[in-house]
């Protein structure tokens, strides 16, 4: 994973004159960084994994070791797990161009953060780092499409062979743990989500979505194929610059996809680069929004 | 009604609005058990849930990271009068919107809940570790030379899936170990890089291997861990580092027990090994598990003995032993074993083989 995601968020950083910015999410941290840490499926509390300083420009990580950190992140960038809070913030405070922070973005917090970020920085302002995070992020570069695009592919070689496990007609948990097996031997291990596999009436709906490379890919089908709902090619359609999100998909579902899940406002427009996901039962799809026709990123047929 | 110990500790506590926005908070609480997902999905799809002394209310909100997220969280927790706790704030906004209640800190009210398990508790980890080491033992002989480590995740996916698992909540580890710690990778403690994230790493004979995944069934987390040597029986330095291993567990449980501290855990382990800690100086020797992978309490961390001494054991804790024996220069030994506290020691809950290493020491 290569972006240039640290430059795009130091230039968010000043903009919003946030000193320092505090990221406990982990794709958030992915995104500064381009590091690669144990993946671990739920949602965390807070805890600052990696912290972007504006004085500095640097990126700093927890990591015990630099296996899969960029080699653009230099070992003192890196800092260690501990089990004392306290101790953490005060290997934070004393990172270069950190003490003394007035503005301190956060992307979550717990009542235990919150207090001790008020204790080692006194008076400052937390700032939302999350919605900085959420813009910056939005809109895609050409590195990243390229990125989405190559994790689309595993997802639909998944979903090929899920398809030919429901054709079978073997249950819906095997068709998930097929799905599953097929990702990791495609190489990928992480999922964005376990598969969804529900059987109505003799037809089977999958729904995939795998995190290559920390960047999202996944698609939705049937076994057997059965045309997209007409609501869903509307919606498809809609995917244009200048459509706010909640009119996008009135009868289904829309977030964006990236490095990972990623939420949109409902009043905000849709831009050139962003990747949207669209789902209207049984199918979803990936779309790329661009100056003229929106490029479906997920190729594969609905009916073969 | 969300779970009699809960209560039990809000009560004791002083709290009469619970306020759980952590996944595992709200299946330990309700038992309402959300899917395995990647933590931005997870965050935003979250349910949460507020418990009352008598009540309790599980709803799935807009995202929490939006205004209107806050304000849902807000109102529900508008209805309930009196002291506020919560376990954490999904964002900025979340802890905006709530700032007025003045929440306080949950946490120690969950984890003097978490640290005794029921007995039906006891049973669901059981049932989660006796899934994963089925999914194990199809596994174990596809670990052979020219396998990849991908492989091997992906014939443990197909078999817990396949065996009804919920989740998966780690993605496995097949950590190759080195001889030496020099030219095994840069760390900041000088220890052991570990864990490695998997690669397509093609194994080769006589690798050793530290291995480690985490599922889950119905909320409910298990810890497998074991060394193996690809297609090697071990050695007799290797045969001694498992005794080594065995000798420090067998130490372990046998200072647990209701009464002991998380610092007399760590100092058997100690002990056991001459003096020397055996385990990843930025880990722990053991770790506690529920409906997380790891949660308190933990024995030997940097937290430091005087704080783990505070911690004491009682019927029904569950404790995931993890030693690591190391002779730099020649390799190590490490795995995992899963104990609940009785009445008057420890039970193993954790049942595998250490193949190939002999059992020698029990």
């Amino acid at each position: 994973m290569t972006t240039d995601g640290l430059a795009r968020v130091l230039e968010a950083v000043a903009r919003d004159d946030i000193d320092v910015l505090l990221l406990g999410r982990d794709g958030n941290a992915r995104f500064v960084s381009g590091a690669k840490r144990l993946f671990l499926a739920c949602e965390r509390a807070f805890a600052p994994g990696c912290v972007v300083v504006r004085a500095t420009g640097a990126v700093h990580l927890l990591s015990v070791g630099d296996a899969g950190i960029p080699p653009d992140i230099p070992r003192a960038r890196l800092y260690p797990i501990t089990w004392n809070p306290g101790a953490l913030m005060g290997v934070i405070v004393a990172m270069p161009g950190v003490a003394g922070a007035r503005r301190i973005g956060v992307d979550g917090l717990t009542p235990l953060f919150d207090q001790l970020i008020r204790a080692f920085f006194a008076d400052a302002d937390l700032i939302d780092g999350e919605a900085l995070m959420r813009e910056v992020r939005r809109v895609k570069t050409s590195d990243e499409i390229a990125c989405i695009r190559a994790a689309v592919a595993v997802a639909q070689a998944v979903m090929d062979e899920a398809r030919v496990v429901a054709r079978s007609g073997r249950s819906e948990r095997e068709v998930a743990a097929v799905a599953m097996e097929a990702m990791a031997r495609h190489g990928v291990t992480t999922a964005a989500f376990e598969p969804v596999v529900v059987r109505v009436d003799g037809t089977t709906a999958i729904d995939v979505g795998v995190l290559r490379d920390g960047w999202e890919g996944g698609l939705a089908r049937t076994e057997p194929g059965t045309a997209a709902p007409a609501e869903h090619a509307a919606a498809i359609a809609r995917c244009r610059a200048g459509t706010p999100v909640r009119e996008v998909a009135p009868g289904g579902e829309v977030c964006g996809v990236g490095a990972g899940y990623e939420v949109l406002e409902p009043d905000r427009e849709l831009e050139p680069g962003m990747v949207v996901s669209i789902a209207t039962w049984p199918v979803r799809d990936l779309v790329l929004v661009t100056d003229a026709t929106p490029e479906v990123l997920t190729t594969a047929p609905y009916v073969d | 009604m969300a779970h009699p110990r809960v209560r039990e500790q809000m009560a004791a506590f002083g709290v009469d609005v619970l306020v759980l926005c952590g996944e595992n908070n709200v299946a330990y609480a309700t038992g309402r058990v959300a899917r395995s997902q990647e933590p931005a999905r997870a965050g935003a799809t979250r349910s949460v849930a507020i418990v009352t002394r008598d009540d309790h209310l599980v709803f799935q909100p807009p995202s929490l990271d939006l205004d209107d997220g806050a304000r849902a969280l807000a109102a529900a927790v508008a209805d309930c009068s009196g002291v506020v706790a919560i376990d954490e704030y999904p964002s900025v906004v979340a802890y905006a919107a709530l700032r007025e209640r003045a929440p306080i800190d949950a946490a120690p009210l969950l984890s003097q809940a978490k640290i005794v398990k029921t007995p039906d508790e006891v049973e669901r980890i059981r049932a989660a570790q006796r899934l994963n080491e089925n999914a194990i033992d199809i596994v174990r002989p596809l670990a052979t030379p020219g396998a990849r480590q991908t492989d091997l995740t992906a014939a443990f996916f197909r078999a817990i899936f396949e065996f009804g698992a919920t989740g998966n909540t780690v993605d496995p580890i097949w950590n190759i170990v080195p001889p030496s710690i020099d030219g095994a990778g840069f760390t900041l403690t000088g220890h052991l890089p570990f864990p490695n994230p998997t690669t397509d790493r093609v194994l080769t004979t006589g690798d050793v291997m530290f291995n480690d995944m985490g599922i889950d069934l119905e909320g409910w987390a298990s810890d497998f861990g074991r060394t193996w040597i690809i297609e090697r029986e071990p050695d007799s330095r290797q045969r001694d580092q498992f005794e080594r291993w065995c000798a420090t567990c067998a130490a372990c449980e046998r200072a647990i027990r209701p009464g002991s501290t998380a610092a007399d855990v760590a100092r058997a382990a100690t002990a056991a090994n001459g003096g020397a800690r055996p385990w990843f100086p930025h880990l722990y020797v053991a770790h506690g598990i529920g409906t997380e992978s790891a949660e308190l309490p933990f024995c030997g961390t940097d937290l430091g003995e005087e704080i783990e001494d505070q911690v004491v054991l009682a019927q029904g804790t569950i404790l995931v032993l993890e030693p690591v024996i190391w002779d730099d220069g020649h390799g190590g030994y490490r795995a995992e074993e899963i104990v609940v506290v009785t009445a008057d020691g420890c039970e193993r809950l954790t049942d595998y083989t250490y193949a190939p290493y002999e059992m020698s020491v029990r």
